[in-house]
């Protein structure tokens, strides 16, 4: 009696996996948790220009629908809170840029949902520290 | 000493590749990246400077755009329009539902259109002067109609909590 070896091809399903592999690490985008906060919705707008300043002179700041501020997954109860922030990322950008002179910009990813009031004063607590320079993120619509 | 390698009936040998740990690691790869893959983002910015009011248009817009808080809130309660010729401003529209909210952002953008000067003139300043109680989502909404219309100098008028207009 003779038997017949049947042997499974795996050539096409490691031709797959490995384009697979190929495709996740090129579009792969490590997210820093400061810049995220699942909990918050952003306004949609058409206009809103694309992201050019994704560099690291950035402050990302989250105004949730309460009006509650979170940096960097800590939420600012008090100004002093969030002078402190401020401060601490103005210091690190400046070690990173080695003196270069670097504008700190202040992203503020605000709930639709959240009063202006909320949003306003954010703003002027980070003047107040002393960053002017601020950008509001929002969803761009498309179309 | 033992050969693993496998003689064929034609006296050939079949080297054949262990390719189990390749797969087994392939496999891991993969479930690493759909695990932690993150889809395009489609966030975009809107840029802008805080300003003292002095280094602002001075009070003086082209337009200025107020948007009346409701006691509550959400959507404005009525949106206005005062041109700089103006002595009063003139009610675009009253808002008590998001329906009417669309609809006064339509007619907005058709008085907004009248206002628009020639492609070639400097675009016109204009100012949103939006109550505490003003969500955010709807001051934005009526930020994108402005600059959809043309206009590309937005200032946002603001006070502080406990401060009078």
């Amino acid at each position: 009696m003779t038997h017949n070896r049947l042997d499974i091809n795996l050539t096409p399903l490691l031709d797959l996996v490995l384009q697979l592999i190929m495709f996740f690490m090129l579009t792969v985008n490590f997210v820093r948790a400061d810049q995220t906060h699942a909990g918050v919705d952003l306004p949609v707008v058409q206009s809103a220009m694309p992201l050019l300043n994704t560099g690291e002179n950035l402050v990302f700041i989250t105004v949730g629908k309460n009006g509650e501020r979170i940096a960097n997954g800590v939420i600012m109860h008090t100004f002093e809170d969030l002078q402190r922030h401020l401060q601490a990322r103005k210091d690190e950008i400046r070690a990173q840029s080695r003196g270069k002179p670097l504008d700190v910009v202040v992203v503020v990813r605000g709930d639709k949902d959240a009063s202006c009031g909320h949003i306003w004063d954010t703003l002027d607590d980070c003047s107040r520290a002393g960053c002017h320079s601020w950008q509001l993120r929002v969803i761009k619509q498309s179309g | 000493m033992r050969r693993r390698k496998r003689q064929h009936t034609d006296g050939g040998v079949d080297l054949g590749i262990i390719i189990t740990p390749m797969l087994d690691m392939a496999f891991q790869l993969l479930a690493f990246f759909i695990l932690t893959y993150q889809p395009p983002a489609s966030e975009a910015a809107v840029d802008g400077s805080l300003l003292p009011a002095a280094n602002a248009s001075g009070g003086q817009p082209g337009l200025l755009v107020f948007l009346q808080a409701s006691p509550e809130l959400g959507p404005p309660q009525a949106i206005f329009l005062k041109r700089s010729g103006d002595s009063q401003p003139t009610l675009i529209g009253a808002i008590q539902t998001r329906e009417d909210f669309d609809v006064v952002l339509q007619k907005l953008a058709k008085e907004l259109g009248k206002s628009q000067q020639t492609p070639q003139a400097k675009p016109l300043p204009v100012c949103i002067d939006a109550g505490r109680q003003v969500s955010y989502g709807s001051l934005m909404a009526v930020q994108d109609v402005i600059r959809a219309a043309g206009f590309t100098a937005i200032e946002f008028r603001a006070t502080r909590s406990g401060e009078k207009r």
